[in-house]
Parts: C-alpha cells; structure tokens; sequence
C-alpha cells in the first residue's frame, strides 16, 4: 500500500511537470506582416528637426546612427544615408501628409525603403537633481507604391535626483534621446532569425 | 494499531492532485484562440481637399478699401505625445481656449488695421479660408509652401490688398513626473503649450510677421501665464 501510494505520487508529479504546458498564459505568435518581411533594405535619412522654441545643441549625425543600430537590432538591413534626395528642406507635416509624388523624392533613386526621423523636442533641466526628456516620431516609406509603411511616435525620460544627479545635467538629454528612440522603433515588428542575412 | 505517516502521506497526495489540477487549468487557458493581430500603425492617406470654386463673378471686395486683415479661427491640437490621441479633459476647453486666441489676436492686430471676420467672405473665400486653417500648423509658423500659395492667390483673386492671420495653438501632454525612492530616478512631466500666429500677404504670399510663444506646461484657459503668453505673442505685432 505505501509503496502505491509512492508510486502513484511520483507518476502524478512527472504528469503535472511533463504532461501538462506551464499554466502561465503563453502570448501566441503572430505571423510577421508581409510589409515588413518583403524589406530588403532601409535607408536611415539624415535627421529632421522640426522643434520649436530654444533649440539645445544635438549631435544629429549620432541620432542618425542610433536609429541604424535600433533597425539593426529589429534585424532590418540598414544603411545611413548623407543626403535627403530631391525633397529638400522639409518639416514635419510633409512626412504626415505625404502624397506617392513626394514620397519618391526621398532620399537616393535607388533606395527603396526610406524612413526618417523627426526630431521633436530635447530638453534636459536642473532641479535638485537633472532631468530630460525628449520626444521622436517616424515615418516609413516605400518608395516604389508611394505609400506609408509605418509610422510612430516615441518619448524618453531621464534623470537623476541629489547632487549627484545635478552633476549629470549633461548626460540626461542624450539618455532621454537614447530612450525616446527605443519607444519609437519599439512598435516596428522584429524580424524572425530565419530572415536575417 | 495506527499508523502515524498516513496523514502525511495523504497530504502529498492531496498536494499532488491540486498541483495537477491547476497545471490542467492552465492547460485550458492555453487553448483559448489568440488575440486578433495588432494592426500596424499605417496612415491612411490624407483625404486631399476639394479644389475650392473659382470666385464667381459676382465676388466683390469685402470691408472698406485698402489693406485689411482675413482673421482665421485658430487651429487647435490636443495631442498625447505617444499616440495620435485627444487628451479629453484639455479637448474640452477647446472653444475657451479659442475665444481667447481670437480676442487676443482682434486686440493684437485690431489696431493696425481692419478685420474682416470669416463669417462676411463670400463662400469662395471661406472655403479658401477652410483650406488654409487646415495648413495652419505649417503656415502660422511661416512655412509657406505651394499649396498655401495657391490658395493665397485665391484670396488674392477676390481682394489683392487683403492680408490674412493664422494661428495654431497645440497643447501636448506626456508621461508625467516620477521618484523612484530605491534609485533616487526623477523624471520631468512631459507637456507643453504653443501658439503661433503669422500675417500673410495674400497676394505675394510673403509672411509680414510672425509670432511664437512656447511654454513648457500645459496651460489651462484661465492660467495667468496663458494670457501673459497670448499678449506678448502679439507684442510686436507690425504689418510692414
């Protein structure tokens, strides 16, 4: 009897460990969108500043190259590119009321895939303790329809409260960019491993 | 005689059947079918606006002669920083928080020149009016492109003299301020109010002046800071 009762125990135990799917809720895996699959490369445009008031110094060329290692983490192809193509100076509104005419403007002839960076606001500022934030969006083209491909908004916040904190007012506004730009390219979909060339 | 391990054993056997019960649980909540699949976040296309009707023939000058000032109704944006959406309890001041664009404009540039209310154009320079409030964003920061042009020079077509004023108003709300007590992390609230208004020359479709006040919290209508930002905004109002 006591050895059953072992036995039965164990066999319930392997059942509840083996058998069964952890109870913990899986989230089910989508299938990628096909728009974002068919991308064979994407061209990072040179950043746009469409802030308004007082403009802190930003190093532009170092948020280009941010938004390529954040593409290339998604395991998107990327290049950075040194020209914006025919479209000349633009702003903001451009990119969210972009007619297929305009689109292909963007950037190189031969870039297909062309997305750009808006920057919208960087401020860092002392309290006790430093703060900053920053606020992105971006657009993704395809140039060849003409059409939006993606488009997103991304904030970021830093800081540091104390006296060490205010000694570090320096370092909040490029961390808040850091994190805004995470959020942003947080809603583009990863693309599986099998992808990745 | 009894044995004393009996109840102990029953307790793991007791212990096992839940843990098999609530792992089979969790095995039904599995089969439920997924969540439909998120959409991604693609625009559609902007509808383009109506090519507004060329001014009739009976279109007459309105107001008295000489330059004059078109005074569009501001163009108002209530946005959250993360999303494309309105934040409500802002959204719902909006007519408040226009009353007092408009009079501060009317007291900004009342005294210069004339005004010509929107309600008094005939409706081919009202619809041309409605095309520009809908660039205002771009324009009342003197961004002019060939869209604004081309309905300047409809209103241009009507009464060369007439000069118009845009203004844009946007408050924007964010994550607010944080302490984090274990890391000693703050945040800053992330809001700002901006106004911005431009005077266009409807026949070049030169911006005469423009004016820009940019604060970092978002007002409400009644705010001393709001109306201290609306009369500097007009400060240094000029028309030449």
């Amino acid at each position: 009897m006591r050895q059953a009762l072992k036995y039965v125990s164990m066999a319930l135990l392997l059942t509840a460990i083996f058998g069964v799917e952890c109870a913990a809720k899986k989230k089910p895996k989508l299938p990628p969108d096909p728009k974002f699959m068919a991308i064979q490369n994407i061209l990072v445009l040179p950043l746009v500043d469409s802030r308004v008031g007082e403009k802190a110094s930003v190093n532009k060329n170092k948020l280009q190259a941010s938004a390529v290692n954040a593409l290339k983490r998604k395991r998107y192809p990327v290049t950075a590119a040194s020209t914006s193509g025919e479209m000349g100076q633009a702003v903001e509104e451009d990119f969210q009321d972009a007619k297929p005419e305009w689109v292909k403007k963007l950037g190189p002839a031969d870039a297909r895939w062309v997305i750009v960076v808006c920057l919208r606001d960087v401020i860092s500022k002392m309290t006790f303790g430093s703060a900053g934030n920053a606020e992105v969006s971006g657009y993704l083209f395809d140039k060849e329809s003409g059409e939006l491909v993606w488009k997103g908004k991304g904030v970021g916040q830093a800081g540091q409260g104390g006296l060490l904190g205010m000694t570090m007012k320096g370092a909040m506004k490029g961390e808040a960019l850091d994190a805004a730009l995470y959020d942003l390219f947080s809603s583009i979909p990863t693309r599986p491993k099998s992808t990745k060339e | 005689m009894v044995n004393n391990k009996t109840p102990q054993r029953l307790m793991m056997v007791l212990v096992l059947i839940m843990v098999s019960v609530l792992a089979l649980a969790g095995d039904k909540k599995n089969n439920n079918p997924p969540p439909p699949p998120v959409e991604s976040a693609v625009q559609e296309p902007a509808p383009t606006p109506e090519p507004a009707q060329p001014p009739t023939p009976e279109a007459k000058p309105v107001g008295p002669p000489g330059p004059k000032i078109i005074l569009l109704k501001p163009t108002m944006q209530f946005e959250d920083v993360r999303s494309d959406a309105l934040i409500p309890t802002y959204a719902a001041m909006e007519s408040e928080y226009e009353n007092h664009l408009l009079n501060a404009a009317k007291e900004g540039v009342g005294t210069k020149l004339p005004v010509v209310e929107l309600e008094k154009l005939d409706p081919a320079g009202t619809e041309a009016c409605r095309h520009l409030q809908a660039l205002a964003s771009r324009v009342a920061r003197g961004n002019i492109n060939e869209e604004a042009k081309e309905t300047l020079s409809r209103l241009a077509a009507l009464d060369e003299e007439q000069l118009v004023l845009v203004q844009f108003f946007r408050l924007k709300m964010g994550p607010g301020r944080s302490w984090n007590p274990n890391t000693g992390a703050i945040t800053a609230a992330v809001e700002s109010t901006l106004m911005q208004a431009a005077l266009v020359s409807c026949k070049t479709g030169r911006v005469i002046w423009k004016g820009e006040q940019f604060l970092r919290k978002a007002v409400m209508p009644t705010s001393p800071k709001f109306q201290q930002s609306l009369a500097l905004l007009y400060q240094d109002f000029d028309t030449k």
